[in-house]
């Protein structure tokens, strides 16, 4: 109980509250944008965030996973064009509903619908983050790297539609972290001369280039993000907003999954809002009026995303595993600070880390306050030009690859993976499991070496503990899981049996 | 792609452009091994050598994946090659000039210093990526130029490349 008291003196001061806003703000405004996703927001904020404290810098860019949560939902409805994966299910309903004209309550069930579910996700799993903790204290070096390597193996397993391309990107990223110098010989490994490669690989420069420049790509191609004109009334809104707070039963559930989808690796909101949304049919009286048009489908997609944002956090920040795009960037922000992300995180940053759940759950407040006033001003982002949006992302993201070393080769690093996550996109290879591997290759790998060590060159060392078997095990069941869905059309059989 | 179900479909041979990512993850992986193994000591390779196992093992089943998906259209190879590769340029002429623009802005930095350059991209690259008037490019650039200079340099401090005029 002291470490929420301690962390609520760190959150409640105007400086993260004042941030918090602003991120909140720009989320929406960025969620808004269909295609830019929630990642590539965070990945043009993270310049802002070097001048911040770590947590406050990490609670700013979960103020921006937050907003742009729920700032999917806008074009999901009004244009049926999802501004995030996790809003892809609000099209279901949101979009017949406003072609039915309820486009205004269809907006209200989601800001209030999505609001109350994060604010329940975050408060319930700052309660967890503590014992999460204490577990994570059990990580020796054998733990650690197994850990990293599951989260590694099931991103590359559950993203895109290919396991080979999946695991070709993670293997990729953990080799790419091992071009530096040889952790235990100091001998460069394939720096081509570069100093600037010898220490450590510019993890940030990728991240921005991976998701930021080669979204860019797609941008300029477009005169407009959107070429739909809408009109936001509030007049019905709110009526949306009141209709939530009389299902409770249902905003609960779409909470539970969310939430507890959140904490899988690799699942995400992308998965959450599917199966809420498919939850929400196999449990009502009426499922076929669902991809109608009703504002059940809207509240059970847009909770359970807000609620899988908290959740997500949560293997994030206790274990280091990321369980989006979203949080492997927020993940690169902790490095960016020099704070190693991984079990050991917990014993040395429960209390910030409890912090920054206050700040989603804060965040979640301000979802509704702005949800329900600006909402209509923060759409015309969809309508900037992109002749003029998209040099100053360059502008900017150039500028954050620069300042983190002041240096102009790490600019090039960025354009040249800005390039090469455009080639991924292309050809269906997933880009988060070649960050991950870049973020987790250096903890891994020394995790790796002086595990070796302690079991005298036997591989067993990684078999040992009882951790170590529940995540090997882990491993093969997500494995087998994956490719039984994938060969078999798991989601086909279970959308044919809910009808 | 696939010709799995249904007739062929035209693949002209430029679509050896599919084989390109798989080529360039078994070359950096060829590379690396060359980088390291008759440098490093053994037993510190054993770690990245796991992982690019694992690279090249998947890449050559992607490679050859590819590759059987050329072989079964080879029928095709000498059909349309030029108006593949002229589409396939038109499709992403503004992405690739706004890239190359993009690039020759960073290398302007050094000489230029951040702030000139900065502005000198903002003005081409709104007008590459479709802005209408040069009016409006230099109007835009200045605004979006000066915000960046306030917020980075002025308020955030963040030390950028300075040029032969001092800014």
């Amino acid at each position: 109980m002291s470490v929420i008291v301690d962390a609520f003196g760190i959150f409640f001061q105007p400086l993260p509250l004042l941030l918090l806003s602003i991120a909140v703000i720009a989320g929406i405004a960025a969620g808004a944008i269909p295609g830019f996703s929630a990642a590539n927001a965070i990945a043009v904020a993270l310049p802002f965030s070097l001048v911040m404290e770590p947590e406050v810098a990490f609670m700013f860019l979960a103020g921006i996973y937050v907003g742009a949560a729920y700032g999917g939902c806008l074009p999901a409805i009004l244009i049926n064009a999802p501004g995030t994966t996790g809003a892809a299910a609000t099209t279901l309903d949101g979009y017949p509903m406003s072609q039915k004209g309820e486009a205004p309550q269809a907006i209200g069930v989601s800001i209030v619908g999505s609001a109350i579910a994060g604010f329940i996700a975050a408060i319930v799993l700052m309660f967890v983050m503590e014992p999460v903790g204490g577990i994570a204290l059990q990580f020796g070096q054998p733990e650690t790297f197994v850990l990293a390597l599951f989260g590694i193996v099931c991103l590359a397993l559950v993203l895109g539609d290919d396991i080979k391309k999946g695991i070709v990107s993670g293997a990729f990223g953990i080799v790419l972290a091992a071009i530096t110098a040889d952790p235990t010989t100091a001998q460069p490994r394939m720096t081509f001369g570069f100093p600037q490669l010898y220490d450590q690989i510019p993890f940030i420069p990728i991240i921005i280039g991976l998701f930021a420049i080669s979204e860019v790509i797609y941008l300029v191609k477009k005169d407009k993000i959107s070429e739909s004109e809408f009109d936001m009334s509030y007049a019905n809104v709110f009526e949306g907003g009141r209709w939530v707070l009389g299902k409770p039963v249902q905003l609960l559930r779409a909470t539970s999954i969310g939430a507890g989808i959140g904490l899988i690796p690799g699942a995400g909101p992308a998965v959450a809002n599917f199966i809420s949304w498919y939850m929400a049919k196999a449990a009502s009286k009426t499922p076929d009026a669902f991809g109608k048009g009703i504002p059940d489908g809207v509240l059970a997609s847009e909770a359970s995303e807000n609620a899988t944002a908290a959740g997500v956090l949560v293997p994030t920040l206790a274990l280091g595993i990321p369980g989006t795009g979203s949080a492997a960037v927020m993940l690169g922000a902790l490095l960016m600070h020099g704070i190693i992300p991984g079990p050991r995180l917990m014993s040395e940053f429960l209390t910030e880390s409890v912090a920054i759940l206050m700040g989603v759950a804060f965040a979640n407040i301000l979802v509704l306050v702005f949800g329900l006033t600006i909402s209509k001003y923060l759409l015309k982002v969809v309508q900037i030009p992109t002749n003029i949006l998209v040099p100053a992302v360059v502008l900017f993201t150039s500028i954050g690859a620069f300042a983190i070393r002041n240096n102009v080769f790490d600019i090039w690093f960025m354009m040249l993976f800005g390039i090469l996550g455009f080639l991924m996109r292309e050809k269906g290879f997933p880009i988060i499991p070649l960050v991950l591997g870049v973020i987790l290759g250096p903890i891994a790998e020394p995790a790796f070496q002086r595990s070796m060590l302690l079991g005298r060159g036997s591989f067993m060392i990684f078999f040992e503990s009882t951790i170590s078997r529940v995540l090997w095990a882990g491993m093969v069941v997500f494995f087998a899981v994956t490719y039984l869905g994938k060969r078999y059309d798991l989601t086909g059989i279970l959308n044919r049996l809910l009808n | 792609m696939s010709n799995e179900e249904g007739p062929p479909i035209s693949l002209p041979g430029a679509s050896v452009h599919r084989l390109l990512l798989p080529m360039l993850f078994l070359i950096f992986a060829a590379m690396y091994f060359l980088n390291t193994y008759w440098r490093i000591r053994r037993d510190a390779l054993l770690y990245p050598y796991l992982f690019l196992a694992l690279l090249v093992a998947f890449g050559l089943a992607v490679l050859g994946e590819e590759l059987l998906r050329l072989y079964r259209n080879k029928a095709t190879y000498s059909a349309g090659n030029r108006e593949f590769i002229v589409s396939l340029f038109q499709r992403w002429e503004k992405s690739i000039y706004f890239m190359l623009y993009s690039l020759l802005f960073i290398a302007l930095i050094r000489p230029l210093g951040f702030t000139l350059a900065m502005v000198i991209y903002l003005i081409g690259g709104m007008r590459i990526a479709g802005l209408d008037r040069w009016r409006d490019c230099v109007l835009y650039a200045i605004v979006i130029g000066a915000i960046t200079y306030l917020l980075f340099i002025e308020a955030l401090n963040i030390f950028l490349p300075e040029g032969p005029f001092g800014f």
